[in-house]
């Protein structure tokens, strides 16, 4: 049985996860994969500190008394739209990118983006 | 509400048939600007009649709107900047820009006037989402960058304000600004967590320095336009965000200490930066301090300062983009500038410049005097009189470079430049109802005495420093994406640990 105590641990594990890839990887590809684990273990977070033992499905119907909170799953495909659309237009930046810079390496990347910005200038 | 729906309506109603009919971009813009001023004109005749209003879209229980004091100011300051920026870029973008331009305008509505946990997170996420939408929109590879590099601090920082609402919801039952303050919550280590992780989320949306570490090259680096908007208005939304989080627990001396690391740690950057709009970005983050400090003072005069300047700031640092993109020298050193630069481009970056130096009769005088008069501890006054002194040297900089060069005596993008010059003087004006007295004991104060000291001991100190500050450049590690990460984390710990362990 999957408790939300339990559920919420292993978010935040997954969060840890997410943010190690983040900071370590330097493939761009796989930073935006790792900050789409990060923002699934949120969804994840919330939805494990939403959660209550022994409540039904909140629809209508006889014999039920005790309802879930409908209002955390709402939100959370509010945030998965959202999430989604970032995700979306992150990619499409990253082929912008590497259809120009012929790369997916990311410092690489910064060194040829503050020689096309700076031309010359020492910031 | 009527005026809400005529402002949002407005804006959502012509960006959209701007994209349908592909012409008359400009003029359909500027009717939807009538339609926002018709809203807020609405919003304001009833705040005077009844003070602040709170009320729920969806009916009782819906989602909580507050209409009050800094959120009609805040509503002045997207007005005014769009108007600016209207006529700065006049006809000249294609029609998609102008209709991402409507719907930001709309999102920025939508967000001064939310009272709602999960109402402010929606309003930002798209805040933020078009704004990258149009850093990127010059197509070239440096701004597509600056933009990536925001959308993945914006998210993340999402990620977390999203996990500190889970914790507030999971404790208080409701994501109800209103409710929460009227519940009187025990603050307790768990509600403690989720505001840490809400403030630092919002953070990295309001330019303050080790969270927004995206901002410099961001703003730097899209169209002037773009980031005459995003350094008015755009971070305001994460600043304004904080604020209402703010009015859930005391959070003041946070605030206070946020506020002194991003002004202090601004305004050194600005002082070794090399391009006008790297200056006026790291003095975007510079001037947050006034406003976060103001804020967490407490006290009343300090709020109305700090709300004051929230929307002085907009005019002002508006004005210097401009300017610096009329110049044509905005992205170029400021030692090996050559040519003519308009004479709009000069008196504005003149009257900017004079106003975010803090001298009467401008603007930023008044708020930042009030600030000032706010705060009672002396170490805040310290740090303020510190980062005032930083702002004088590296403007004085800027403008002795600029004004250097020739002058070409064409009007070109005068207009709008004219409009904001006007408003930064002017805007003062609005000081008295507020105040409920004339602001002119502010002049005849011991805060003249401040602004005209500072201003002649930070000149003195750009011509002792001049030919340092040509050669020294501070480190750039910490703005490349995977530090701006680590130093966001860094951030969090640090304010979780100050929010669990500080009386």
């Amino acid at each position: 049985m999957v408790t939300g105590s339990f559920a919420a641990s292993i978010a935040v594990l997954v969060f840890a996860i997410g943010t190690g890839g983040l900071i370590l990887k330097n493939n761009l590809i796989m930073k935006l994969l790792s900050l789409n684990i990060v923002n699934t273990s949120s969804i994840l977070f919330f939805i494990a500190v939403s959660y209550r033992q022994g409540v039904q499905a909140p629809i209508i119907g006889p014999g039920k008394e005790l309802y879930a909170d409908p209002l955390p799953q709402a939100l959370v495909l509010t945030a998965i739209v959202i999430n989604f659309g970032v995700l979306a237009l992150s990619l499409i930046f990253a082929i912008s990118i590497v259809r120009r810079y012929h790369t997916l390496d990311v410092k690489k990347i910064q060194r040829e983006a503050r020689r096309e910005f700076g031309s010359g200038v020492e910031d | 509400m009527i005026g809400f729906s005529l402002a949002i309506g407005g804006y959502l109603t012509f960006g959209t048939l701007i994209l349908i009919l592909r012409r008359g971009e400009y003029y359909l813009s500027l009717v939807a600007w009538a339609f926002g001023g018709a809203g807020l004109t609405s919003l304001i005749l009833r705040f005077i009649q009844q003070g602040a209003f709170v009320w729920h879209v969806g009916g009782r229980g819906g989602i909580e709107m507050r209409c009050d004091l800094p959120a009609l100011l805040f509503g002045g300051l997207v007005l005014s900047l769009n108007l600016a920026t209207l006529l700065y870029m006049g006809k000249k973008e294609e029609g998609t820009f102008y209709a991402l331009y409507n719907y930001l305008l709309a999102t920025a509505f939508s967000l001064e006037l939310s009272h709602d946990l999960f109402n402010i997170y929606v309003s930002i996420e798209l805040l933020s989402l078009i704004s990258i939408l149009l850093i990127g929109y010059g197509k070239k590879t440096y701004q597509i960058w600056a933009g990536l590099k925001y959308l993945i601090l914006s998210s993340l920082s999402m990620s977390l304000y999203l996990l500190g609402v889970a914790l507030v919801y999971r404790i208080s039952g409701t994501l109800s600004i209103g409710a929460l303050k009227s519940e009187e919550l025990v603050i307790g280590k768990g509600l403690k967590i989720g505001l840490a992780l809400m403030v630092v989320g919002l953070a990295v949306k309001g330019g303050i320095f080790f969270f927004s570490m995206w901002l410099p090259e961001a703003h730097a680096s899209s169209e002037t336009v773009v980031s005459a908007l995003l350094s008015g208005m755009a971070i305001k939304g994460g600043i304004f965000g904080i604020l209402r989080v703010a009015e859930i627990a005391d959070l003041g001396a946070l605030l206070i200490v946020l506020g002194g690391a991003t002004g202090i740690f601004g305004a050194l950057y600005a002082l070794m930066a090399k391009t006008p709009k790297k200056i006026l970005s790291f003095h975007t983050m510079s001037q947050m301090s006034y406003i976060l400090i103001g804020f967490g003072s407490s006290s009343a005069l300090g709020i109305l300062g700090a709300s004051l300047h929230l929307v002085f700031h907009g005019l002002f640092k508006g004005l210097l983009f401009l300017s610096a993109g009329a110049s044509g020298a905005g992205r170029r050193s400021l030692y090996s500038l050559e040519g003519d630069i308009p004479g709009s481009a000069k008196l504005g970056l003149v009257v900017g410049s004079l106003s975010i130096v803090a001298l009467p009769p401008f603007d930023a005088f008044f708020s930042k005097s009030l600030c000032m008069e706010g705060i009672s501890s002396l170490g805040s006054k310290a740090t303020l009189l510190a980062i005032g002194l930083g702002t004088v040297t590296s403007f004085v900089k800027l403008n002795w470079y600029m004004l250097r060069t020739g002058t070409s005596y064409s009007f070109f993008k005068g207009k709008s430049i004219v409009l904001l010059s006007l408003l930064v003087l002017g805007s003062a004006a609005f000081l008295p109802p507020l105040l409920e007295t004339a602001p002119l004991h502010l002049l005849g104060s011991e805060h003249l005495a401040e602004s005209l000291i500072t201003f002649f001991l930070g000149t003195a100190l750009f011509f002792f420093l001049k030919e340092k500050l040509k050669k020294t450049s501070l480190w750039q590690f910490p703005f490349s994406l995977g530090n701006s990460v680590c130093f966001f984390f860094g951030g969090l710990l640090f304010v979780a640990l100050f929010l669990l362990y500080m009386p």
